[in-house]
């Protein structure tokens, strides 16, 4: 924040205002309108704000004192917001506020109040500081992806012909919550489905000879996993088979050069040219994405994405290749960069070097 | 498509003297199109929208990654796409507008949703556009339940309610919080849910807390257990909540509920269509009253495409109920620092009062947990 300049910064989205003041409120990620505002002004001036229903509960965890309620349906929480800017002596600072989420009816109001002050993005500040992971987030990011790897292991190894999409997902939310996750989302994809992306699962029946693609996204003491493995139900073809040998060759190439001062870029393109070489243009425009308090976050494995990978940032790779109509592949892992190379949070337990193949 | 609805909405357009609008928020867009793009409500800058003119015109935008779902889901309609990480929803949104003829018309967006960054880059592509807030347009109409909407909703909370039902009588004296958790959302997801959201397992002293999600606590004798989960359903949400005791109940315990319970029967009897929001929740205080306990805010609300939607059964709440709307009642009690309860119904109003949509577990008496 006094790197760049600002006098405050101001957080708004529940894991931005999580990583400040650490406690999670959890009706603001269901319900928008429940706003809750972190502020650091200064040397010393820190300030939440929250719903008047969520107040016992801010006042009892989060990290700062100073907290102020609103009543949804008769205040304007910009107001309050505005007020505590100026109790922080702010009224004509330089803020970075996540303009990028903040509605735009509530900045209207804000500048109103405020309109000497001027407000920046402060998207950059949080992504660049949140890459970087402490030792006690990276313990608890290998803990949920250790624990989401395991349920997948687990699942595979029970699938049968004749269960449905939505029977396995059930499965994998079960066993997930009994591991202790406090959440979990996944997609299931089958047949003609895995070539879905974003697959949710239906109804359809897992039957011989489908593509099975299973992705798992956890979410423990606030942090978050995402794997994914693809199978076959039965033998795999060799047309699935040499598809499958490109996007492992294409990971294991980025592997080996990840460690910390390469290129973004660089990596992501090597990516590219090994699906290339081997008559895949990949279905999505990134490889992998950082993994913390949120699914996607920084670093993005991508063109745009100009800086080097560094020591302690934590991110998936996820090669993927879709046909629209007929089946797709994916597998996705955790990584975590250590001072000179990388090591895996995921892909010990239950490696996809093969196409997994399940007994029928 | 949603054909009933764009027709509720170009009339609504037009009543607002406006040339279109946008939705861009996730539940907007599954109100007008029937489903919900997969990451669009997870990861907030993948901007999905539909455009609705004046003359009942439309467009759907989508970003790349979520192409090929969209796609899947309305073949036969022509779909903007934008490029994840060059951020440049806003201008092919412009470039969209444009091409309907819209640049320099009074176009409704949901400002309440869409970031302020994104609404300043919008005004700069389309500098002779008039924006408006189109969120209570949208608002209003949602109050009222489509026939298609209602039967999902129905659908819903039976599912929702039996899987709580299965997972209170598959708990004892023993089992922790995280037990109950795996049952009900195994249950929710074997009853046909596609989600769920918002799981609340407060058990013990922990029930005081509004909204708190499960932990390892083991359950003990005379605890009270609030379990509440939104089932969804096409994107649609069923919110309900019950309160269970392990072991026999405490006095103090089996009074607060029975007032709740009768709390509850008041409201019931008093949702019916010309009636004004405030006063469902004036008649509740007065029974409430009796417990010198402090009520939160509201004690129901729409519920639909999202968990918490208008009307408000709230001091403040001037909307006269009609028939069609669909609300989630909650009577609650926090005895703070030591425990909570809660009962909390859907329901739809009808042409002379309400129907309860969550009509599988009895809740005369705190639900018996062995």
């Amino acid at each position: 924040m006094k790197r760049q300049g600002f006098d405050a910064l101001v957080a708004l989205t529940p894991d931005n205002v999580t990583y400040t003041a650490g406690v999670l409120i959890p009706s603001h990620v269901v319900n928008r309108f429940r706003r809750t505002i972190s502020i650091l002004a200064g040397d010393n001036f820190s300030a939440q704000i929250v719903v008047n229903v969520e107040e016992n509960l801010a006042r009892e965890f989060s990290r700062f004192s100073n907290i102020h309620s609103y009543n949804q349906f008769t205040e304007n929480p910009s107001d309050l917001l505005a007020d505590l800017l100026e109790d922080a002596g702010l009224s004509s600072g330089r803020i970075a506020i996540e303009l990028d989420f903040m509605p735009a009816m509530d900045y209207v109001r804000l500048i109103e109040r405020l309109p000497q002050a001027t407000f920046n993005h402060a998207r950059d500040i949080y992504f660049h500081v949140r890459m970087t992971k402490t030792d006690e987030e990276i313990e608890r990011l290998t803990e949920v992806g250790v624990m989401t790897e395991t349920v997948i292991a687990e699942i595979l190894d029970g699938i049968h012909p004749g269960e449905t999409e939505k029977e396995v997902g059930a499965r994998i939310a079960n066993k997930m919550l009994r591991l202790g996750a406090d959440h979990v989302r996944y997609h299931v994809g089958s047949g003609v489905r895995s070539g879905i992306t974003n697959c949710d699962p239906t109804d359809k029946v897992i039957e011989k000879n489908d593509v099975l693609r299973i992705e798992v996204l956890g979410d423990h003491n606030n942090y978050r996993s995402n794997v994914t493995r693809t199978a076959v139900v039965g033998k795999p073809t060799q047309e699935q088979k040499d598809i499958w040998a490109v996007l492992i060759e294409a990971k294991e190439k980025c592997e080996s050069i990840l460690r910390p001062g390469i290129q973004i870029p660089d990596l992501y393109q090597t990516y590219v040219n090994a699906c290339r070489s081997g008559g895949i243009e990949p279905t999505l425009n990134f490889l992998g994405h950082g993994i913390g308090l949120t699914i996607h976050e920084e670093p993005y494995i991508t063109d745009t994405r100009k800086y080097p990978i560094g020591p302690n940032m934590t991110h998936t790779m996820e090669p993927l290749f879709m046909i629209p109509g007929k089946m797709g592949f994916h597998v996705e892992d955790m990584y975590r960069i250590t001072n000179s190379g990388f090591s895996r949070i995921t892909g010990e337990l239950l490696p996809n070097h093969d196409l997994i193949e399940i007994d029928v | 498509m949603r054909n009933s609805v764009i027709t509720k909405l170009v009339a609504g357009i037009r009543d607002a003297s406006l040339d279109a609008v946008i939705a861009i928020s996730p539940e907007n867009f599954a109100y007008i199109t029937g489903f919900i793009v997969p990451s669009h409500p997870v990861l907030r800058w993948r901007h999905a929208l539909t455009v609705i003119t004046a003359e009942g015109k439309n467009a759907v935008m989508c970003v790349d990654m979520e192409e090929s779902t969209v796609r899947e889901r309305m073949p036969n309609i022509d779909i903007w796409v934008w490029k994840e990480f060059s951020y440049d929803a806003m201008p092919i949104l412009a470039k969209l507008l444009d091409d309907l003829g819209l640049k320099n018309a009074r176009i409704g967006i949901e400002m309440d949703y869409i970031p302020a960054g994104d609404m300043a880059m919008l005004r700069k592509h389309l500098p002779n556009a008039r924006w408006e807030a189109a969120e209570q347009l949208f608002n209003k109409l949602r109050m009222i339940k489509t026939p298609e909407e209602l039967e999902i909703l129905k659908n819903l909370s039976r599912i929702t309610d039996s899987s709580i039902k299965t997972a209170l009588e598959n708990v004892t004296a023993g089992s922790t919080e995280m037990d109950i958790a795996a049952a009900v959302t195994s249950s929710i997801l074997r009853n046909g849910a596609d989600d769920y959201k918002f799981l609340i397992v407060a058990s013990g002293e922990r029930s005081q807390y509004p909204n708190v999600g499960p932990t390892d606590r083991i359950l003990i004798e005379k605890d009270l257990i609030r379990l509440e989960i939104f089932g969804m359903l096409s994107g649609y949400h069923a919110g309900i909540c019950r309160t269970a005791s392990v072991g026999k109940p405490t006095e103090e315990a089996e009074h607060i509920w029975s007032n709740l319970y009768e709390c509850r029967k008041i409201i019931l009897e008093n949702i019916r269509p010309g009636v004004k929001a405030a006063e469902v929740y004036l008649k509740f205080l007065e029974k409430f009253g009796e417990l010198a306990l402090k009520p939160i805010s509201f004690v129901g609300h729409g519920i639909g495409l999202f968990l918490h939607e208008e009307p408000y059964l709230g001091a403040n709440s001037d909307t006269i109920l009609e028939s069609g709307m669909v609300l989630g009642i909650e009577p609650l009690a926090y005895v703070e620092g030591r425990f909570g309860l809660q009962c909390k119904d859907m329901i739809v109003i009808t042409q002379d009062g309400c129907q309860i949509l969550s009509d599988v577990t009895n809740t005369n008496n705190l639900f018996p947990v062995n």
